[in-house]
Order: C-alpha cells, then structure tokens, then sequence
C-alpha cells in the first residue's frame, strides 16, 4: 500500500515535472525578453500558488473539472471520461502549483544570461535552434536544475490541493502525502511516522542537492 | 432525562455560567456541525454559558485533544476515539456518553445502492473513506451486504470525511453519494432512505474533565442537554435514530 503511493508519489512529481520545464522554459525567456507594463501582470499570476492557500486552488479546479463547465465539458468529449478524481487532473493541479518553481528560477537564469553569447551566435548565423542548444540551454543548465528540482520537491510536498481534488483513489490519486494524512486520521501513528520520515529524509536530500548545486553555480559565474 | 434547571446549577447553588471566564469550548465533528448550531442557542439561553464551536475531522480532533488542545467537549463522529481517549486515561469512562445515532442516505440520481445505472462503468458514487470515517465504514458494510462492494470498490469516490463527500456531489463531480442522513435534512436535499444493512453510526461525546470544575460540569450540562427526550425528538426529525432505540436492541 505504500509502495503504491511512494511509486504514484514519484510518477505525479516526475510528470509534472517534465511538462513544467516544457511549459516554463519558452514562458520564462518571454518573460525575460518582455518589457511591457503587463509584464509585471503576467509575473503575478505565475506566482500566485506562492502566496494562495492551496485550497483556493483546489476548489477551483473542483469546481472546473466538474462535467458541466468549460474544462471538464471539454475533457469528456475528447477523452468520454469525467476529469475529476483522475490523475491527470492530479497532474493539471500540479502543473498549475508548480509553476512558480519552474518559472523563477528560469527566468533569473535567462535574464543573467549575458548579451554577447547571443549576439555572437546571431553574427555567427546559427539557425534559432541550433542557438537554443548550443549556447542558451547550457548557460543556463543549472537554472534548468534548480527549477526541476525545486517543481519535483514542491509537487511531492503538495496536499491541500490532492486533498481537495483527489478522491483518493489508491495507485490513481492517493499520494504519500495523503497516505500519511489518513495514517494520522485513523489514529496509525506507527506508518505515519514511517512515510513522514520517509518524506523528511528525501526532500532534506533533494533541497541540499539543490543548494549545493547553487553553491556551484555562483561560484562558476564568478569565475567567468 | 430532561434537563431541569435545578441540574444545570453547581453544588454550590451558583449558576455555572458565572463560573466560567471564558465560553465553553466545544469540538464538533462535521456531520454535527449543522444541527449542533440549530440546538445550541436554547442551551446558551436555558443555562446561561456561551459557547464557542471548532468544527473538524473526528480524527483531527482527537489528535489535537490528545496533544492538549483546549477543548472542553468533544462531539466525535464515532464511539471509537472517545473510547480511545478514556483507554488512554485522559478522561474517565463515565465522561463518555452516545449523544446521537447516524445513518445513511442516498443522494443523486439512483434509486438504491443495487440500481442497475450505478452498475455501468462510466457512473461514479462517492463515500466518504471507510477507514477514516465512520459514516464510510457504514457505507462499506451496506454496499457489502448488497453485494456490490467487489465491483464498485475500484472506481468509488472516497471522501476525507462525510462533508467532503456531499461536496463531490454538489460540485457535480459524481453521480451519487452515500451520505449521512442529517445532511439531507441539513442541506434540504433530495435524498433516498437505504436499508439499514450496517452497523448504525454511533456517535459518543466526551467531556474532556480537567482541574476547572465548572469547566467540567458545563460540559457535561451540554451532554445531558443533548440526551434530554426534547433534544433527542429534534435529532430525530434532522436524520439520527434516537439514542434509547439503539440502547435497546444493541448492547453497545
């Protein structure tokens, strides 16, 4: 039983993971490439899950996901299932309170990721995708860490909103958060303190991984 | 038992409620908020205490009673944690008492838990979690015992608790819900009776006594308050059996 959380736990993280670096990547380089006095706007929504509780987030998407309104209407007719209690709803959900993580990180990357790189590789004519790979995408290799890092860590670390839009359904919605919530509930204190050690100990390892990776990263800027 | 004035005095003849600094703090399981909120002000006018009420998970509740949270009197869902807190000798077992006994509705659009539309793959009924929630171990007993349990056990629906529960409802997430029959009371909702294939819902009070007296014997005004015949034929009317039924044919 836990094993099917910690294995759900680590497949939701590892999925909103990836979609967040293939969501927050071109959002962040707009970003950072955009002077508007919308901006500031658009920088605002994006961090809006930093702030909100997460049950604000939850039931609004509980009240989106239901078969009647635009997104779960939508969802049905493409996929003839009902949205809500699924794990891509779970995934969606995590996506959206992720999505700061991802995007900050980058966009710092991008936004100290010096001029002339670019412009040489303009002057040298390489395609825009030959660019992106050989010369953005490695001088911001560890914004792209630190960013997938921080989304997997936050996404493993969410309850509120799985709580409220979950159902939980074991191996589809039940997540090692909401595992440990039961065991406390129902007054399990032994498995309860087992997954929250378990939680504890991997994201202390996954955070110092990270800051260490930081730690790095500045001073390799330094040197440059 | 009803509750006469002279029973809501202190031994010493003053009235509890001059005793008592601050209001008398009461923690509510949520299937109970609603009705404890209807019955409460004929209390605070027939005796005088003021009272302040926590709603929460059973579970919650106790875990935050068992690590010193200042509640005088704790409302639970079930028998089982108020019975853990006097097997763990923080209250004694007399402070213990059943204030109301729940059952089951059906709320959507089926007309029974053996319907024939519930049985299609793409419909979905909500519980609330059988091993968290008394009103879901109910409802588990019942699909069970009509012979449902293995086929709608997958794709169940199951909700922290009882409000949780009627929410995926309202919220048009599913189809149907087991519920507590209070909500449909509670929340005028067009609900089916189910049979009663389970054990009933029984919920247990305690009064969490400590060094404070008064503290002590409002809390347990409130539970003869709530067993009073008076209170007990509200309770009926809002969806729970009456406790002295279930005191006859179960020996609990």
């Amino acid at each position: 039983m836990e094993a099917t959380a910690i294995i759900l736990t680590l497949k939701l993280a590892g999925l909103s993971t990836l979609l967040l670096m293939l969501l927050a990547l071109p959002v962040s380089w707009g970003l950072s490439r955009w002077n508007s006095p919308f901006k500031s706007v658009v920088q605002a929504i994006v961090a809006l899950p930093l702030v909100l509780p997460p049950t604000v987030l939850g039931f609004y998407l509980l009240l989106a996901f239901a078969p009647d309104s635009v997104i779960g209407s939508w969802w049905q007719s493409i996929t003839g299932e009902r949205l809500a209690f699924t794990f891509e709803a779970l995934l969606l959900g995590s996506v959206i309170y992720s999505l700061p993580f991802a995007v900050q990180p980058l966009h710092a990357g991008f936004t100290q990721l010096h001029p002339h790189y670019l412009e040489t590789a303009r002057m040298l004519n390489l395609p825009w995708y030959t660019r992106l790979r050989v010369v953005v995408l490695p001088a911001i290799k560890p914004s792209i860490f630190i960013a997938a890092g921080l989304s997997f860590a936050h996404t493993i670390g969410e309850f509120g909103v799985v709580l409220m839009i979950g159902g939980n359904i074991p191996g589809e919605t039940r997540v090692v958060s909401i595992a440990l919530f039961d065991h406390v509930e129902s007054l399990n204190y032994a498995s309860a303190h087992m997954l929250a050690a378990v939680l504890l100990v991997f994201s202390l390892l996954l955070l110092i991984a990270l800051y260490y990776l930081q730690g790095k990263r500045r001073l390799k800027w330094n040197v440059m | 038992m009803k509750a006469s004035p002279e029973s809501l005095l202190s031994p010493s003849g003053l009235v509890l409620s001059q005793l008592l600094s601050e209001p008398l703090s009461i923690a509510v399981a949520a299937n109970f908020a609603g009705p404890l909120n209807a019955l409460l002000p004929a209390f605070e006018q027939a005796t005088g205490i003021q009272t302040r009420v926590t709603v929460g998970s059973s579970g919650a509740l106790f875990a935050q009673i068992q690590h010193g949270a200042p509640y005088d009197v704790f409302l639970s869902a079930d028998s089982k944690r108020p019975q853990a807190l006097v097997s763990n000798a923080l209250i004694p077992a007399n402070a213990v008492t059943t204030y109301a006994i729940g059952q089951l509705a059906l709320v959507g659009r089926v007309n029974s838990v053996t319907d024939h539309a519930l049985l299609a793959d793409s419909v979905r009924l909500a519980i609330a979690d059988p091993d968290l929630a008394p009103y879901g171990r109910a409802a588990r007993e019942l699909l069970q015992a009509s012979g449902v349990w293995s086929l709608l056990q997958t794709r169940l629906i199951r909700g922290t608790n009882v409000q949780q529960t009627l929410q995926f409802w309202q919220t048009g997430n599913v189809d149907a819900a087991l519920i507590a029959a209070s909500q449909c009371v509670t929340y005028q909702l067009d609900c089916k009776p189910v049979p009663a294939l389970y054990e009933p819902v029984i919920q247990q009070m305690a009064v969490i006594v400590t060094h404070n007296k008064a503290r002590t014997l409002a809390g347990r005004s409130l539970a003869r308050y709530l067993q009073s015949t008076a209170v007990q034929q509200q309770l009926a009317e809002m969806g729970y059996r009456l406790v002295a039924d279930a005191h006859n044919k179960d020996p609990f």
